[in-house]
């Protein structure tokens, strides 16, 4: 077993500067730009258009997850009635909120709000308990799901909506939709999805230059700035590093001995510990269906006619279609990345991400033959992590590895 | 047998009736997870839609599939198949609702056998495209069920079901005005046994019953005073699995006397219109009318508005919340609901509960706590 060097990745750096400082935009109060929140899954190119800031409340309940916020903040959403069943993300920014709590004092109020149900149905719940509070308009984006196919009726009810929507974008800015320029900016959503897919892949090579941890933390940019230019740029620096690694043979983890994918979202409060935890047995994380998920509709984007590419290509997402069509992805990405083990985030908050895991797991196992654990927590509420519990499942789950490549 | 014991006979041993009229009948069943579910349709298939309410099973199968934070309805209808219990069904359909019921589908779909149909309603009832798209899929809907059975459905018949449907619709709505009036007339737990019934009986066999209890219950109502002093309340949320609240409450000198609840007022409520021309667009148009379901958009304050509707109209003293643990849509609801109905100082109390509600106790004592303060005001 060869040790390899570790260490950081440069570009963290950069991207930290790039949302500060595209929060400090947001929050200026002195900019004329509208807000617009919109959900991690909706289609932001043409708020951009319109030169509308987009607002991601999931990646602010995310910080507040990695920050250890979530707990407190769900506390106060209890509070104020909403069950403690309900998803993290949702609570911590309802309650985030009503008080301008979390790292950057509350988001900037939202002029509009813009939910698509793509990823599930929490989020038409928590951006109507939004549009009361905040008595703006809300816009939907319905996206039926694809459990086996996306139906010709549902291509053309959301095509029909994205008309509506760029409609309703006009009215709401009073200026027209310039048409030419949705095509710009979808030509940078396409590059940046296809470069963020070649960065995914760099950890097919052996030791793997980066982890599923890092993917986690520069996912950010794709999630909320899809559309600048400035994405195809870091992207585009971030693979040259991933390069550098490769050639260098740079890894997360000294020896890295089990290449590992993880499922589901990530346990934000806990990022650090799990991944020194699975270090130090010489696991990395190399593969994960999350970050995955911001390419996998990459296949039904036209770059020469992103407007009537758009329907298919926010519908059919990776929450958005069947189980089994999960675990066909899954299976894929065991065979591309060369997985000797799944760890699978059973989370309490996402019910859509976590219902059907049970299957998708003896699927795997029954498949691929290689081990598979669930570890049951929470994304942002750490008050729903049992340490304990946890260890002793990584421990057992590593002894099965350790003993399977002996 | 006097006609409310055949409804409790009925409603308490749903699958015996089932496996008696399919038997006899030669109907075709088709299972149905929640109350989206076009059964003017199914019934003009010469079929019977039967919803699947909760069981009262330990849900030891489902458990392999299902993580423990899943709402025990979901939990309950993949036990009850897994184990055999629903065998006589031909047919399973599976709306979109919410994201359980999304996952249920796609694990029913991987992991048992049966016809399996997903009808994807819109997610929003309150846009022109949103309809269209709702008239499409029914439409596609009626194609796959002619295809499955190898079967025609004409408009005619779906027409005498929109017929049927809308009488028997007319006519609960009739009890529960009888009962508005004078709640002792019939009792919680006989109304609920009626509409159990409703949820799974052959349509017509449904009505003449029906008719037949308005006749005695008319007769009943000229004859018994109305009770004075008593409390009215309302009860809101999904399926009512403790059939017992209402004893629990009446015994507490108080009437459920209305409801917002998916197989009570919200099914009578709303109706098909039978002049339109265009019986597709007809049967999509009943679902844009006034969604009350929380897993669906029709604005953002609706339901609220809704219930203060009813509570006015119907003199309503207090309203009790009770819905299942783990259930997004309701919990998402609840605290506007609340603070709606704080605004307008109406008493409200909500029970979380599960299918497996042991702990009677419990809630009987938060019942009379909440009587309480209703009295005092
Ligand atoms: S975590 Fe899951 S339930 Fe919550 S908003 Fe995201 S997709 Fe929806
Ligand atoms: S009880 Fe709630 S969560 Fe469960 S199936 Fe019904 S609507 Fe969905």
């Amino acid at each position: 077993m060869t040790e390899n060097k570790v260490e950081k990745i440069k570009a963290g750096r950069q991207i930290k500067e790039i949302m500060t400082q595209y929060y400090m935009e947001a929050k200026n109060p002195n900019s004329n730009k509208k807000i617009a929140w919109i959900t991690s899954g909706g289609p932001v190119e043409p708020l951009f258009v319109m030169d509308i800031i987009p607002i991601y409340p999931e990646n602010h309940s995310a910080m507040i997850g990695a920050l250890k916020m979530g707990g407190d903040l769900c506390r106060k959403a209890e509070e104020m009635g909403y069950s403690n069943d309900l998803c993290s993300y949702a609570k911590a920014d309802i309650a985030c909120a009503t008080i301008n709590g979390g790292p950057i004092g509350g988001l900037p109020k939202p002029d509009m709000l813009i939910c698509c149900n793509n990823i599930c149905g929490t989020v038409l719940k928590w951006y109507e308990v939004q549009a009361r509070y905040f008595n703006v308009p809300l816009f939907i984006i319905d996206t039926p799901v694809c459990h086996t196919s996306m139906a010709k009726e549902a291509k053309e009810y959301v095509k029909a909506q994205i008309n509506e929507y760029i409609k309703f974008l006009e009215i709401i800015s009073n200026k027209k939709f310039d048409y030419d320029k949705l095509e710009e900016i979808g030509l940078f959503s396409f590059t940046a999805q296809k470069l963020w897919q070649k960065i995914l892949d760099t950890t097919i090579h052996s030791p793997a230059p980066m982890s599923a941890f890092d993917a986690f933390f520069h996912l950010a940019l794709i999630v909320t700035l899809r559309g600048k230019k400035q994405v195809v740029d870091y992207y585009q620096k971030l693979l040259n590093e991933m390069n550098q690694r490769i050639k260098r043979k740079i890894s997360t983890v000294k020896n890295e001995t089990h290449r590992l994918l993880w499922d589901n979202l990530p346990i934000w409060h806990k990022t650090r510990w799990l991944s020194d935890k699975f270090a130090s047995h010489n696991g990395n994380f190399v593969a994960d269906t999350y970050t995955a998920a911001w390419c996998s509709s990459l296949k039904f984007i036209d770059k020469t006619n992103f407007l009537d590419s758009m329907a298919q290509a926010y519908t059919k997402i990776y929450l958005n279609k069947g189980v089994d069509q999960m675990a066909q992805d899954i299976l894929k990405m065991i065979d591309k990345y060369r997985i000797d083990g799944v760890v699978m985030h059973s989370n309490r908050s996402c019910k859509p991400y976590s219902f059907g895991q049970y299957d998708i797991q003896k699927i795997i196992q029954k498949q691929k033959k290689i081990p598979v654990i669930i570890l049951e927590s929470d994304m942002t509420d750490e008050r729903l992590f049992s340490k304990s519990q946890v260890e002793t499942r990584i421990d057992a789950f590593i002894e099965i590895l350790d003993t399977s490549i002996l | 047998m006097n006609i409310l014991h055949k409804f409790h006979e009925i409603s308490n041993n749903s699958n015996s009736y089932i496996k008696k009229i399919k038997k006899e009948k030669n109907k075709i069943i088709i299972g149905s997870l929640c109350s989206f579910v076009p059964e003017e349709i199914i019934n003009a298939a010469n079929a019977v839609s039967y919803r699947i309410l909760p069981a009262h099973h330990t849900t030891l199968f489902a458990n392999l599939h299902l993580q423990s934070y899943s709402c025990g309805y979901i939990r309950s209808v993949l036990e009850e198949k897994i184990s055999g219990r629903l065998d006589f069904l031909d047919a399973v359909i599976f709306p979109h609702t919410c994201d359980s019921i999304q996952r249920l589908s796609d694990i029913w779909r991987m992991t048992q056998s049966g016809i399996h149909f997903d009808i994807l309603f819109p997610a929003k009832l309150n846009t022109k495209s949103s309809k269209e798209y709702l008239i499409k899929i029914l439409l596609r809907f009626k194609s796959e069920l002619e295809q499955k059975f190898s079967i025609t459905i004409s408009d005619l018949n779906i027409k005498k079901s929109i017929f049927l449907i809308n009488n028997i619709k007319n006519n609960i709505k009739k009890i529960y005005n009888i009962r508005e009036k004078n709640p002792l007339i019939l009792k919680g737990k006989d109304i609920f046994a009626v509409q159990k019934a409703g949820t799974f009986m052959d349509k017509k066999e449904f009505l003449s019953m029906l008719l037949e209890l308005i006749a005695e219950l008319e007769e009943k109502f000229l004859k018994q005073k109305s009770p004075k002093g008593r409390k009215r309340l309302i009860i809101s949320g999904n399926i009512c699995s403790i059939s017992n609240i209402y004893s629990f409450i009446e015994d507490l000198k108080a009437d459920i006397i209305w409801d917002d609840l998916c197989i009570g007022s919200k099914y009578f409520e709303n109706k098909i219109d039978e002049n339109q021309k265009n019986i597709f667009k007809a049967i999509a148009e009943k679902y844009f009318k006034k969604s009350i379901c929380p897993a669906k958009h029709l604005g953002i304050r609706n339901r609220g508005e809704y219930l203060l509707k009813i509570i006015k109209k119907k003199k309503i003293d207090g309203v009790i919340f009770l819905f299942l643990k783990f259930c997004d849509p309701h919990s998402f609801d609840y605290p506007y609901l609340k603070e709606m109905l704080n605004k307008e100082k109406i008493p409200c109390l909500l029970i979380e509960t599960e299918i497996f509600e042991k702990n009677t106790t419990r809630i009987k004592t938060r019942y009379q706590a909440f009587l309480e303060i209703i009295n005092k005001i």
